[in-house]
């Protein structure tokens, strides 16, 4: 006999944890819930009880079956054992004196199911799941290992790309959630993937602390600069790892067992049968770890790489040792050309990449990647503390053929015009930056260039000019405009100036809903109308009255002693309940001060 | 091979190091499929187009071979995507067929019926395929032939175009190898295109494309239309096949703006041929004037879009393209592919130059500052003005005037974009000009005194960038140019790659007004230059006097 009676009271006896886990799981929805009777109930609606029975796998379900019909359940089995505890967590079952009972909601569903397509609770004790896949030629993995490898580059690349755009600039979460479309667009170009890896990419990201949210922005964390520092194996090693923590564990002991099995379809039609009530979220979700895994070389074309076959079956170091093998190698020199391009014949050591990106801008990231030295890299790496000498060193040091004419010449410029013109905020509300420079010229030529018209500049002296314009918004024109300008603070310090300001946070409330729900529970709980027995018992006793539920309810007698009656409450007021005692077959009416306790018969 | 000198990477380029011991040889066998885009003294690069690889397969190549190639100098193993996808690329070649049936009526045939039945039913091609003949093949209305090339292409299924020519009337041209001879590469060039059937030849300026096509008409003996960007150039073709084929000026006649001659080989401008009266081409008659069995179009990357509508009805007629680039501003590589031919033959700039054909150039980028009033003057004006205000900055002046006085001696040409500025220079250095609105005869006059060493500076404008031979010039100064185009920049870099008999290395100078939005175009230049292959130094105006010549 289960009711809402009974678990809204074992609820009320649950820790906060196992309150928490099972809000967690259970309630998907946000109905009202003021109370443990609110809570028990919302747990046996219909719509909630098939929730929870969408996420079992087939074993967890055979043995809910096995309770709900009453069969015989050998608990010495530790499986079966855990199966149950699962059970019970979820609110699903629970145990009485007479052995594990399913709460009636839950057999009501189990027994609609076989109308709806889905199989009954003799199936579910029955059927066999389908027949092993056949394995792949093992000719085949040398070429799926080829593309496994080449796709581990090209990720770990795109990844590092992330970062470091993510770094750049920082990419929008929209409040209903996904990447806003811009950042996401931007966020595919950088990193040279089609738009739908990019979200895969985050997630991943995210997962192994890469990435996180401060508010509704994409940040990089300091573990990705840690990550950046790696080789290639390294970071497809974080990675690889990440994905693995990241699948639950059942599939992922079903991915074990298929490391020399093509996975795709067959795999589907595996977990269709493990899962049976699962329908399309969990095949969504599996296609995520699919696509995440022929992203990052663990499968490709659907089947296992050695790699992806090591991770599964010994983890991630060997799954690392078995693609370092297959990466291509690391190059520490480059071409320097006269069309002022870097390139490195192969993949470059990071952290001779990180150097090389603070002097030049990236143009392709492939196995030989492209960089191209401008004016703005050139200021970019000069505002960041480098010098005429330290950027001719470095160049020199990673170079095989020397530093071409033309990009020595562009090293002298950049540096000998870099902070010609300085451009600071000014403390004034009205006159909010000031442009200064030694060259009277310059400034000259400022006051009346046609571009700035809309900037409204001032005229201070022969060497500064001023404007209602914030310090950034003139920077950027003066820098478009060619002119040699750096971006001063308060103290005259060069400061570097993004272009594009992420958008003001717009926080998303990340509130634990399942902690703020047991919190509220508690105080309810606590509340000084829940602290009377009295409030208590009326409570349970309209939720009796409310399920039409038999109940044994415990009455204290003028002489001291205590009588049991077995009624099905109809109803409660006025101080009293009444109730058709069944075993009488009589009405009663019972002073609710005089009952001393119910409980489920 | 491990550490080849190749890099094949996933977005279909391939990058070579050209100082590797084996990059001569992957050069050679990369260069059958892959247009080379960029070629820097370091690292070349090249791509793996469809339209490469297509040609590729006209020329007899299998996607195995090519891949084979890759694999053989390849320092990383060849991404799977790049092999699977020029499998695939290359099979689509020839799967179609453009062919004639038992009464020599034209048909579209193919043995695999999914491919005929998916073009059939294409919305731009089917209207050009008159009826179904079987499940393999299709007619096709003769006029149809040239438009249906071009809509399979874009589709992706070019056909193979085994139609056959017209032979055309007979005509005895012979080459007049007297103390001279076709170079090997260009002797080859002809080769191919015959062995091809139609196509383009793709070489440099100065490396005798003039030649090759002498030497296919001489191979073709038959009435010849030659398709040129103007009437210099026309008439520099007429000299140029009077002197080395046995052609006599009666047999060349020319059809142009100026004189409107119909002879067994005409040459005529793509401006006449697209010049419209009341709404229409006025000039379509000569097309079928006589039964041309060759058409020869030279600087085909310039054919203007009517000429390309034209040559679709062209497609019985054996056509000759000639370039010195592939790469059209317009992006219509695809049209010169179907409509003109495939590529038959081509070979790296550097390389001819090794062989000592045409002149090495050091181009040099001269920054001139512009005096402080100028520089306000600029800074005052509107968007619109700036170019033209740094362009013709009169600062330049002077650095033009102690560059000719460098290469004194030398015959220098001066070029720019704007009249006044031709104008001014001219007078300032006493040398004579030459603009779009100098007569025909007077232009040829001019040219004819610099190549002599009568005139050794020659101040021209746009209109000389174009198709004209001064293989004299060792020096080009361009004070003001548009927009730094690819195309422009490979012309002028052109005058000065001729052939040198003098010996001198060849100069070519731009002067850009420091700070302001010349410098921005002559960054482009720069990277294009440099791309090419040539060495690129950048200059102060002030320090010249430094520079050995």
């Amino acid at each position: 006999m289960t009711s809402t009676l009974t678990l809204a009271s074992r609820l009320a006896a649950l820790d906060d944890e196992a309150l928490r886990a099972l809000i967690a799981v259970r309630l998907p929805l946000r109905p009202k819930i003021d109370d443990f009777f609110d809570l028990a109930e919302a747990l046996l609606e219909h719509p909630a009880v098939q929730h929870a029975l969408t996420s079992l796998d087939r074993p967890t379900l055979a043995t809910l079956a096995a309770v709900s019909l009453g069969e015989p359940i050998d608990e010495t089995d530790a499986g079966t054992s855990a199966r149950l505890a699962a059970l019970a967590a979820r609110a699903l079952i629970e145990e009485s004196e007479s052995g594990w009972v399913a709460y009636e909601a839950v057999r009501e569903r189990l027994a609609a199911w076989p109308h709806e397509g889905l199989p009954g609770a003799q199936q579910l004790l029955t059927e066999t799941p389908p027949s092993a896949l056949s394995a792949v030629a093992s000719g085949d993995r040398a070429a799926t290992d080829q593309l496994a490898s080449e796709r581990a580059f090209q990720s770990v690349t795109a990844f590092a790309e992330l970062f470091g755009e993510l770094e750049r600039e920082p990419a929008r979460e929209l409040q209903k959630g996904g990447l806003s479309l811009p950042d996401g667009r931007r966020l595919a170009t950088a990193m040279g993937v089609q738009a739908e890896a990019v979200p895969v990419a985050v997630w991943l990201s995210e997962r192994a602390g890469l990435v996180a949210r401060d508010g509704s922005l994409w940040l990089t964390t300091d573990a990705a600069e840690q990550w950046l520092a790696g080789t290639t194996a390294e970071r497809w090693q974080s990675l690889a790892a990440t994905w693995l923590e990241a699948v639950p564990p059942s599939i992922r002991d079903l991915l074990k067992g298929r490391t020399h099995q093509q996975w795709g379809r067959a795999l589907h039609d595996t977990l269709a049968w493990f899962y049976p009530a699962s329908g399309e979220p969990l095949i969504r979700s599996v296609e995520r770890f699919e696509a995440s895994a022929e992203l990052l070389g663990i499968t490709a074309a659907e089947l296992p790489s050695s790699a992806g076959a090591a991770l599964l079956e010994s983890g991630p170091a060997a799954a690392a040792k078995a693609m370092a093998a297959l990466l291509p190698a690391e190059v520490d020199k480059v071409y320097l050309q006269h069309d002022l391009t870097i390139v490195s014949p192969g993949p470059l050591v990071p952290s001779l990449d990180a150097h090389l990106r603070r002097v030049a801008d990236v143009e392709s990231r492939a196995l030989a990647s492209s960089y191209r030295v401008t004016a703005a890299s050139l200021e970019r790496a000069i505002g960041a503390g480098e010098t005429a000498e330290s950027i001719r060193a470095f160049l020199t040091s990673v170079s095989i053929t020397g530093i071409p004419q033309p990009l020595d010449y562009l090293i002298d410029e950049a540096v000998k015009r870099y902070g010609l013109i300085r451009v600071r905020d000014n403390g004034d509300e009205r006159m909010r930056a000031s442009v200064r420079s030694v060259d009277a010229g310059l400034i000259g030529a400022i006051a009346v260039d046609q571009a700035f018209a809309s900037l409204g500049f001032a005229r201070v002296s022969d060497h500064e000019l001023v404007t209602r314009f914030p310090r950034d918004v003139v920077y950027w024109a003066l820098a478009d405009a060619r002119y040699p300008v750096a971006a001063e603070d308060a103290n005259g310090r060069v400061v570097g100036v993004k272009k594009r300001h992420a958008p003001a946070t717009d926080a998303v409330p990340t509130v634990d809903r399942a902690s703020a729900l047991v919190a509220h529970l508690r105080e309810a709980a606590a509340s000084e109308a829940a602290q009377s027995p009295e409030a208590w018992l009326s409570r349970q006793l309209e939720a009796a009255v409310k399920a039409r539920v038999p109940l044994i309810v415990t009455v204290g007698m003028p002489d001291g002693s205590e009588l049991e009656f077995l009624l099905e409450p109809t109803g409660v007021g006025g101080g009293r309940l009444r109730g058709r005692d069944r075993k009488a077959d009589i009405e009663r009416t019972l002073p609710l001060k005089s009952i001393k306790g119910v409980r489920a018969p | 091979m491990a550490d080849g000198p190749l890099i094949v990477q996933s977005d279909r380029t391939v990058l070579l190091e050209v100082a590797h011991p084996l990059a001569e040889d992957a050069r050679h066998d990369l260069a059958v499929f892959a247009e080379l885009e960029r070629a820097p003294e370091h690292v070349h690069t090249y791509r793996i187009t469809r339209l490469g690889l297509w040609n590729a397969r006209a020329a007899g190549h299998q996607a195995d071979d090519m891949l084979a190639t890759l694999e053989r100098y390849s320092k990383f193993p060849v991404p799977q995507s790049v092999a699977v996808d020029m499998r695939e690329t290359v099979e689509r070649y020839g799967k179609l067929v453009i062919t004639r049936d038992a009464e020599q009526a034209l048909v579209l045939k193919s043995t695999d019926r999914a491919v005929l039945t998916e073009v059939a039913s294409a919305k731009r091609i089917a209207p050009l395929l008159t009826r179904r003949i079987d499940d393999e093949t299709y007619a096709v209305d003769a006029w149809a032939r040239g438009a249906l090339k071009q809509e399979l292409v874009k589709l992706g299924w070019p056909a193979e175009d085994l139609a056959g020519y017209t032979p055309g009337t007979p005509h005895p041209i012979d080459l007049a190898e007297d103390g001279w001879h076709l170079r090997d590469y260009q002797a080859k060039a002809v080769d191919n295109f015959f062995e091809g059937g139609s196509g383009v030849v793709v070489l440099p300026c100065g490396a005798g494309k003039t030649l090759v096509g002498a030497g296919a008409m001489a191979t073709a003996k038959t009435t010849t239309l030659i398709l040129v960007t103007n009437t210099v150039s026309a008439r520099q073709w007429r000299d140029e096949l009077l002197r080395r084929t046995s052609l006599t000026e009666d047999e060349i006649g020319e059809y142009s703006g100026q004189t409107k001659e119909i002879k067994p080989v005409t040459i005529a401008t793509y401006q006449i041929l697209t010049a419209k009266r009341k709404g229409q081409y006025a000039h379509l008659a000569l097309l079928d004037a006589l039964d041309w069995g060759l058409v020869v179009y030279d600087e085909v990357h310039l054919l203007p879009a009517p000429v390309f509508k034209l040559t679709a009805e062209l497609q019985a007629r054996r056509r000759l393209g000639l370039t010195a680039t592939l790469v059209r501003e317009d992006g219509r590589e695809g049209d010169v592919f179907s409509l003109i031919g495939p590529k038959r033959f081509d070979a790296p700039w550097k390389e001819i130059e090794a062989q000592g054909f045409i002149s090495p150039a050091a181009c040099f980028e001269v920054r001139v500052d512009l005096p402080p009033s100028d520089r306000l003057e600029y800074a005052a004006s509107a968007d619109d003005e700036r170019y033209r205000l740094a362009a013709t900055a009169p600062a330049k002046l002077d650095v033009v005037r102690s560059l000719v006085k460098k290469h004194e001696g030398e015959r220098v040409l001066i070029i720019g974009q704007y009249l006044d500025q031709i104008e001014m220079l001219a007078d300032a250095l006493g040398a004579p000009q030459l603009t779009g609105a100098t007569p025909v005869d007077e232009r040829e006059r001019l040219f004819q005194a610099f190549r002599t060493g009568e005139i050794k500076t020659l101040v021209v404008s746009k209109v000389a960038n174009f198709s004209v031979d001064l293989p004299e010039a060792t020096v080009a100064i361009q004070v003001s140019g548009s927009f730094g185009s690819r195309q422009e920049e490979a012309q002028r870099l052109g005058r000065l790659l001729r052939p040198k008999e003098s010996g001198l290395s060849a100069n070519f100078y731009t002067l850009v007004a420091r700070d302001t939005v010349d410098q921005d175009f002559a960054q482009n230049r720069q990277r294009f230059l440099a791309e090419q292959g040539y060495s690129y130094t950048i200059l102060d105006a002030r320090s010249l006097d430094a520079v050995a010549a």
